[in-house]
């Protein structure tokens, strides 16, 4: 197996005030391998946006490491981490995902601009995914004047325009009905057949949890399940 | 990238639209204000210090070794000074004037008053000291027999002279003798320099010295430069090639160190309400970026998380805040230009005030300046406020961790 | 239940209310201070000049001051005395005939002012006795003696004991020289002034320039400084006509210096605008960013049907708290510093020679502290920076609550 992503030992605690310490995660170890469709599940609370944060790099591990491809993330600096957030990961959130003062077409090349790519890539490849996620109609427009659904759309074909390694999503269906969710996660499959992209998911929505290649549970910040369905380990 | 910082700022402007006017508007605004005034006050005082070089003590001016603690009609500079070639054809010089000076009484049928007898050569003291311009009533003549008088306005209106009324003119010779010459008032000036208004009376020097008892010399010798910044080097030159035993060489602002001392309290004037203004307009722009700033932490959470630098986004916000400060200087500078060009041409009419203002030494129009400086110190400050303005925000900005950003709200 | 409000919202919102109230405390103290430091040094400077020769009245015959002639005098001066001494009003009254001559001593010969006073009471009236910096002061039985100013001194080249001659004019046009003696010599501090003034004794000079019962000037010293102008009015009505004669206040002799310290205190107003322009500026912005922070909250208070006139009147009540807050206390401060500054006067010894230029002899600069002026100059700031909310206040109440509640 072709490890990707490898988690060791990983603990967060959140130091909430002097005496209370919340422990997110406990004891986190994983691997997940390039071109991965896995699915953090567990209740609320029990450290899904927390491990996603880490594997982002967006927050940095009390104890354990993280690598990611070659490279082991929570030990670099702020400094450094930028240039990997930017050319190996691609992020969708919840919810206001995106930067208002853009259209969604600028927010598509947002990180293709900071990546210093030619005019002609960043209009190919928004046309490319415009047609994918089927957003041509929008790309001239503001965030405040899309839909949730809409939004999300727009926020996957920014996320994944840089043709970045691994595909970070924290809970991207809570705030849709049952059509757009599914039509999100075919997308999401999709490209992660398509492009090769890892894809890591959060949520404890059933319809995306079904869809998982590699389902990962949570709870009160512990692993305490890891296997892949169908037995189809790629 | 810089195309994308820009992009982004530009955009982030457009966004508060009212907010950014309003900001760009209020240092628009306070820089009129103080370029306005700067201008007036400079205007000012440099016309004070010009009524008083041209009507007496001319960038430099020479006087015979000890006159000006004794001016006696024994201390006289010989008329063989003006032979001597470095005040001939120095080309730093651009006019000099002779002046023959002596206390007197001055009568009428009514009233008598002490006046300053200044003996000129009148064309040449016309140019010098510029009287056309100055020439409140009647001719710039002596008359064809030379027993014409020009007199201060100051002096006129005490004695409550007209044109073309006699006077009596006593005073005590160099041979210890009164004398008296009756002479005729040709002229009256305003020259703004009030000693000499309230003063002087201007009559033929070959009239004056056989008035007097003198057969050559004159008092004082006054030389205006093409360029006043030369007047240093004007002085040592002189001080070099004359025998300064003999001859005292004296800058203007050495004859009226009052004056000199005006025009700094001016400047450091001007420094502290430029100080005191841009400190209180940079609160203005520290309280918009501030606000700016934590209203889109989401925003720059999410540009962090998607891989954009702290620095980024610190050119961002800079460029944000100068942007804000440059609006307003152009706003400011160009208004604050048109405005000074106005009254440079123009000049501020205080003619109300004409009592008041000639106490002070001051025309009854004030002509205003403009000096480059103003508009350099103005940007740095304005800069610096901008700057400064931003360090709060963006300090608090990248103590946080991406994650504390994109969750604050 | 506003009150309660108003203060929750100051208090939430620190920033705004810190930056407002310390920039009006500020700006407050600064024009109170200003104020009554120009309005104090003007009084100084105009009360030095007035008080060291001019005094505080003059009568003088009809057109003297246009036109001072000899046709211009005072010409009964004891039948003028008589109605002075029965006004309870005047203090004290003396008489000045003022000329001028030639003082000539053995090196020079100048043209100067020569006064004859009555020595005893001239000291009361001017500070002429006070300003004795070398030798005696007149007295009323001096015969020859004279009183020089120093720089006039200096000119002539003479000192105490030397010998002096003059030639003038009388009263009548007549020629009139003598001999003189230098009693003393003074120094005002007002460089005209002592460069080009002499003098004498009157009983002394009396028969010599004819002066029986004339003078050029009459001083009258008022009980009050302060009703110096309506003294004046009055006399002109008690003065008989047929004397001939005009009476003067100081503001009128010498409007010059009083146009002068109005058009100094114009210019120092026109400065602090612009410091109050931008200080203003700023109190909008922070009342805007303070209301737009707000904007959902006001979107909310309007859709659970608060009227437009309560959320004004909310908004403003919070910026009258926040305004006083300022305003008070910078009053006092400002007030506190013109208090200490009147009764400790700056002191300007550096720029004393700039002050004599333009002839104004003082060294010491005091503050005035009034409270008429200081309740104007808080009302003024209070006045402008509820101005200066206004704007940004209007706007948001004029938003529709749905719009409001829009608001991000
Ligand atoms: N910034 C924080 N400070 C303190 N505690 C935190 C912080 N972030 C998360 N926690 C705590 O860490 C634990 C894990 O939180 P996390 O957000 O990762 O849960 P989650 O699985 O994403 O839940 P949900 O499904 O509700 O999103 C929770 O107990 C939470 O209270
Ligand atoms: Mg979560």
């Amino acid at each position: 197996m072709d490890a990707f992503i490898e988690i060791a030992h990983l603990h967060k605690t959140f130091e909430t005030s002097r005496e209370v310490s919340t422990p997110a995660l406990i004891d986190v170890s994983l691997t997940i391998p390039h071109g991965d469709f896995a699915v953090i599940s567990g209740p609320s609370g029990s450290g899904k946006t927390t491990l996603l944060n880490l594997l982002g790099a967006l927050d940095s591990p009390s104890k354990g490491t993280i690598s990611l491809g070659q490279t082991m993330i929570s030990k670099l600096k702020e400094a450094e981490l930028s240039p990997i957030r930017r050319d190996r990961i691609g992020f969708v959130f919840q919810t206001h995902n995106l930067i208002p003062v853009l259209s969604a077409r600028q927010n598509i090349c947002y990180v293709m601009r900071l990546q210093g790519r030619s005019q002609q890539e960043q209009e190919s490849r928004v046309a490319e995914l415009a047609g994918k996620l089927d957003i041509e109609q929008l790309l001239d427009k503001h965030p405040d004047q899309l839909s949730g659904g809409q939004q999300q759309r727009v926020a996957v074909a920014r996320a994944v325009a840089s043709r970045p390694q691994l595909l970070l999503a924290d809970e991207p269906t809570a705030s849709l009905d049952s059509t757009n969710a599914e039509r999100l996660l075919d997308l999401l499959e999709q490209l992660n057949h398509d492009e090769g992209v890892t894809v890591l998911i959060s949520s404890h929505d059933s319809l995306v949890i079904n869809r998982a290649r590699h389902s990962i549970v949570l709870r009160d910040g512990r692993v305490v399940a890891d296997h892949y369905e169908r037995n189809d380990i790629p | 990238m810089y195309k994308l910082i820009w992009h982004m700022a530009w955009n982030a402007l457009g966004r508060r639209r009212g907010r950014s006017l309003l900001v760009t508007l209020m240092i628009g605004a306070s820089l009129w204000g103080l370029l306005f005034m700067e201008g007036i006050y400079d205007g000012m005082t440099e016309q004070m210090i010009d009524n008083t070089v041209k009507s007496d003590s001319g960038n430099l001016s020479l006087f015979a070794q000890g006159y000006r603690l004794d001016p006696s009609l024994d201390r006289l500079l010989p008329d063989s000074l003006l032979n001597q070639q470095i005040l001939r054809t120095n080309p730093l010089i651009k006019s000099r004037s002779i002046r023959f000076s002596h206390t007197g009484l001055l009568a009428t049928a009514h009233a008598a008053r002490q006046v300053q007898i200044q003996g000129v050569p009148l064309e040449e003291e016309i140019v010098h000291a510029g009287l056309s311009d100055k020439l409140a009533q009647g001719r710039l003549h002596f008359g064809s027999d030379g027993n014409g008088a020009i007199l201060g306005h100051g002096l006129a209106g005490k004695l409550r002279v007209s044109i073309g009324q006699k006077i009596i003119l006593s005073a005590q010779d160099r041979q210890q003798n009164i004398n008296s010459l009756v002479l005729k008032v040709n002229g009256i000036i305003r020259s703004g320099n009030q000693p000499i208004d309230d003063k002087i009376l201007y009559m033929d020097i070959e009239q004056c010295r056989e008035f007097l008892g003198v057969s050559q010399g004159f008092s004082q010798l006054s030389l205006i430069l093409h360029n006043p910044d030369n007047t240093a080097l004007l002085q040592e030159q002189l001080l070099r090639e004359l025998d300064d035993s003999a001859i005292e060489i004296l800058r203007w602002d050495q004859l009226y160190p009052a004056l000199l001392q005006g025009r700094q309290v001016m400047k450091t004037f001007n420094l502290i309400c430029n100080l005191l203004v841009f400190c209180v307009a940079g609160l203005g722009v520290w309280g918009v970026m501030t606000v700016s700033v934590l209203e889109r932490l989401r925003e720059f959470g999410i540009m962090i998380a998607v891989g954009t630098s702290f620095q980024q986004i610190r050119a961002q916000v800079l460029l944000e805040s100068t942007l804000l400060g440059l609006g307003g200087f152009i706003l400011g500078a160009g208004s604050g230009v048109a405005t000074l060009l106005w009254f440079v041409e123009h000049g501020l009419n205080l003619e109300v005030f004409q009592e008041g203002l000639q106490a002070f030494g001051m025309d009854t129009i004030i002509y205003a300046i403009i000096r480059p400086d103003y508009f350099t110190t103005a940007l740095i400050a304005i800069l610096l406020a901008c700057t400064a303005s931003v360090i709060l925000p963006l300090r608090r900005l990248k103590q946080a961790r991406p994650v504390t950003i994109l969750n604050s709200q | 239940m506003f009150l309660d409000l108003a203060w929750k919202n100051i208090c939430s919102q620190r920033r705004r209310s810190l930056v407002t109230v310390l920039l009006l405390l500020f700006a407050t103290a600064i024009l109170v201070f200003s104020g009554a430091f120009m309005e104090g040094s003007h009084r100084q400077m105009i009360r030095s000049a007035v008080e060291i020769y001019p005094s505080y009245l003059q009568i003088t015959g009809n057109g003297y001051r246009d036109e001072p002639g000899v046709d211009r005098l005072v010409f009964d001066l004891a039948a003028l005395n008589n109605v002075l001494n029965a006004q309870s009003e005047v203090a004290l009254a003396t008489s000045r005939y003022e000329s001028f001559a030639l003082l000539v001593s053995d090196h020079q010969a100048l043209g100067a002012l020569l006064a004859a006073v009555e020595p005893d009471k001239e000291a009361q009236v001017s500070r002429l006795k006070q300003s004795l910096i070398r030798g005696e002061y007149l007295s009323n039985n001096d015969q020859n003696q004279v009183y020089l100013g120093r720089e006039l001194a200096q000119r002539l080249k003479v000192d105490v004991g030397s010998n002096l001659a003059f030639v003038g004019s009388g009263a009548d046009s007549s020629f009139a020289a003598d001999r003189l003696h230098v009693k003393g010599i003074f120094q005002t501090g007002l460089f005209d002034f002592d460069n080009s003034s002499a003098f004498v004794n009157r009983t002394y000079i009396e028969p010599l320039m004819a002066l029986d019962n004339t003078a050029s000037h009459v001083i009258v010293l008022p009980h009050n400084p302060d009703q110096v102008q309506d003294l004046a009015r009055l006399l002109s009505q008690r003065l008989p006509p047929e004397l001939g004669l005009e009476v003067r206040s100081w503001q009128e002799t010498m409007s010059g210096l009083v146009e002068a310290m109005t058009v100094d205190s114009i210019f120092g107003y026109l400065t602090l605008s612009v410091l109050f322009l931008v200080i203003l500026f700023v109190i909008t912005i922070y009342t805007l960013l303070a209301i737009m922070a707000r904007t959902r909250e006001i979107g909310i208070l309007r859709a659970i049907g608060s009227s437009q006139r309560q959320i004004f009147t909310l908004l403003l009540l919070e910026g009258l708290i926040l305004t006083l807050a300022g305003v008070i206390p910078g009053g006092m401060l400002g007030g506190a510093f013109a208090w200490y500054f009147q009764e400790n006067p700056f002191s300007f010894s550096a720029w004393e020679e700039q002050f004599k230029q333009y002839n104004l002899a003082v060294s010491t600069l005091p503050a005035l502290f009034s409270l008429t002026q200081i309740l104007r100059d808080m009302i003024i700031m209070t006045l402008a920076a509820l101005m200066a909310m206004l704007v940004p206040l209007l706007r948001v109440t004029r938003l529709r609550p749905t719009e409001a509640m829009r608001h991000v």
